[in-house]
């Protein structure tokens, strides 16, 4: 049995628009004769550039649109939002500052790294200023994370219960792994690889609270 | 021998993009687009197929529920669309949908359990549980999964890539990679990246490839292994440290610069690029290709 080979995508819409060279337009023709799947779709295509053509342009901006559609969503949810804080943007303007704060400390660190390698001194010579840049960079994390959970308590009651048990878990095991680093630098507080990794795992909390955030 | 399986999804699901089916679905909308038309896309359930393509128009084709209704608007240069729930007690029905659009256009697109797939398209891609796979060329890439697989298959010069205890596959040719995982494996089949960092916190993070030169790599895990398959003539400087994790070596030439506790400090060649890598009790293990 032999398959039929269809019209792809482009001849289509080429063949539809006229856009086709000779060859292939009269190669899609001969299909299209032979073809009633393609002949049809070929034909509502030239029927909807014909309606595109000849329609007015569109009136409504995007932003008109979506406030519509937005309160339609929103007026079927059934969690009560609490009135938003009138500090609420402010302090999220801080935080945003504050994490680009923590971004440049991060590449200052970075940075430092590599020209202390550059120059050959060793990493033992630049654990203080590491131990201290990694301990602000965790700090700004985990303020950011702290706001963030406030927020993630209304987007997590819209989510499917499997959703929200995954969620749960992975919370779980990040809040694990920083309950454990905390601790093992309560015993070693001058061990910058600790305060890295904390650090680390502060930002895989905040990734996942703007995700659970995204997806509201 | 587990990489095989996402290594053949990420092609199967890639060639099924860009090939045609023998019966498309039904064009939804067509409109002539700018080259760099921005798409906002929400689709929550079912599949989103994107094409980047050569031509200067959007085409959507695919079935929606007749309960549920089809949103349009916008104009040449910024276009917004997708499903709306019929009901606000209801959750939408699947619909697949197939979109093409101008291949230096951009997508924002968000599901919640539909699947993601594109060739040739940058922009950013979200879902809560499916799964994304993007291949192709791309300006640059965003991709978030909250629970489902992320198999990027990208030439690219810029990409972050999230997920929670999904699969993370980074393949192709992308320069500057930024991924991790909370509880999922993330591997990085690929040599091309100048500037990668990858983490996870339970995950296992698999590198195996080659190191491009003068390229700068950071890996973070907290319990799970940070695994290094690398050719023996690899030239790189390593900096590989757990806290109370094993660190395993197979390289020959490996001989500990400077080891207090668990920590190793080498070059490799003549140290052309840079990894470092902290676990907190997580194994590293480096072992030649």
């Amino acid at each position: 049995m032999t398959r039929v080979r269809h019209l792809s995508e482009e001849e289509r819409h080429g063949l539809a628009e006229g856009s086709l060279d000779d060859d292939g337009t009269r190669d899609a023709e001969a299909h299209l004769a032979v073809c009633a799947s393609c002949a049809a779709d070929v034909t509502r295509l030239r029927s909807l550039m014909r309606r595109i053509e000849s329609a007015p342009p569109p009136t409504d901006d995007l932003d008109s649109l979506w406030p519509g559609i937005r309160s339609r969503i929103e007026s079927g949810k059934v969690v009560l939002l609490q009135p938003a804080s009138r500090t609420g943007n402010r302090r999220r303007g801080w935080m945003a500052a504050g994490l680009v704060a923590a971004a440049t400390i991060v590449a200052l660190a970075a940075l430092e790294l590599r020209q202390d390698r550059a120059s050959g001194r060793g990493l033992a010579t630049t654990a203080p200023a590491s131990l201290s840049l990694a301990s602000d960079s965790a700090r700004l994390y985990r303020d950011e994370a702290t706001r963030l959970l406030d927020e993630m308590e209304l987007r997590r009651a819209t989510l499917p219960p499997a959703t929200r048990t995954a969620i749960d878990d992975d919370l779980r095991t990040i809040d694990d792994a920083i309950k454990e680093l905390e601790g093992a630098i309560a015993h070693d507080p001058s061990n910058p690889a600790l305060r890295q990794l904390l650090a680390s795992s502060y930002r895989q909390k905040v990734d996942l609270l703007e995700r659970i955030g995204n997806a509201g | 021998m587990r990489l095989l399986v996402p290594i053949a999804v990420v092609g199967a699901l890639a060639s099924s993009v860009s090939t045609q089916p023998a019966a498309a679905p039904p064009v939804l909308r067509a409109r002539r687009a700018t080259a760099t038309v921005a798409l906002k896309i929400y689709n929550p359930s079912g599949s989103t197929r994107l094409v980047g393509w050569d031509r200067d128009s959007v085409v959507i084709r695919g079935r929606v529920s007749s309960h549920d209704h089809f949103f349009f608007g916008g104009d040449s240069a910024n276009l917004k669309f997708g499903i709306e729930e019929g009901s606000s007690s209801e959750s939408a029905r699947p619909a697949d949908l197939i979109v093409y659009l101008p291949r230096r256009g951009s997508v924002s697109i968000k599901s919640v359990d539909a699947s993601i797939a594109a060739t040739d398209v940058s922009g950013w891609f979200y879902t809560v549980s499916g799964a994304i796979v993007l291949a192709g060329r791309a300006q640059n890439v965003d991709a978030e999964s909250m629970s489902g697989d992320v198999m990027l298959d990208l030439s690219t010069p810029w990409v972050r890539a999230r997920t929670g205890r999904g699969h993370l596959v980074v393949r192709g040719a992308p320069e500057d990679v930024d991924a991790s995982t909370v509880g999922g494996a993330l591997d990085v089949l690929t040599s091309s990246i100048m500037r990668g960092r990858f983490a996870s916190v339970t995950g296992d993070i698999h590198y195996m490839a080659s190191v491009a030169r003068g390229s700068l790599f950071d890996f973070s895990n907290h319990s799970g292994a940070v695994d290094f398959a690398l050719p023996r003539n690899v030239s790189a400087t390593l900096d590989l440290s757990s806290v109370t994790g094993q660190l395993d070596d197979e390289f020959p030439q490996l001989k500990p610069a400077a080891a207090p506790g668990r920590r190793l400090q080498t070059r490799l060649g003549t140290g052309d690029a840079q990894i470092v890598a902290r676990t907190f009790k997580g194994a590293i293990r480096v072992r030649p290709q």
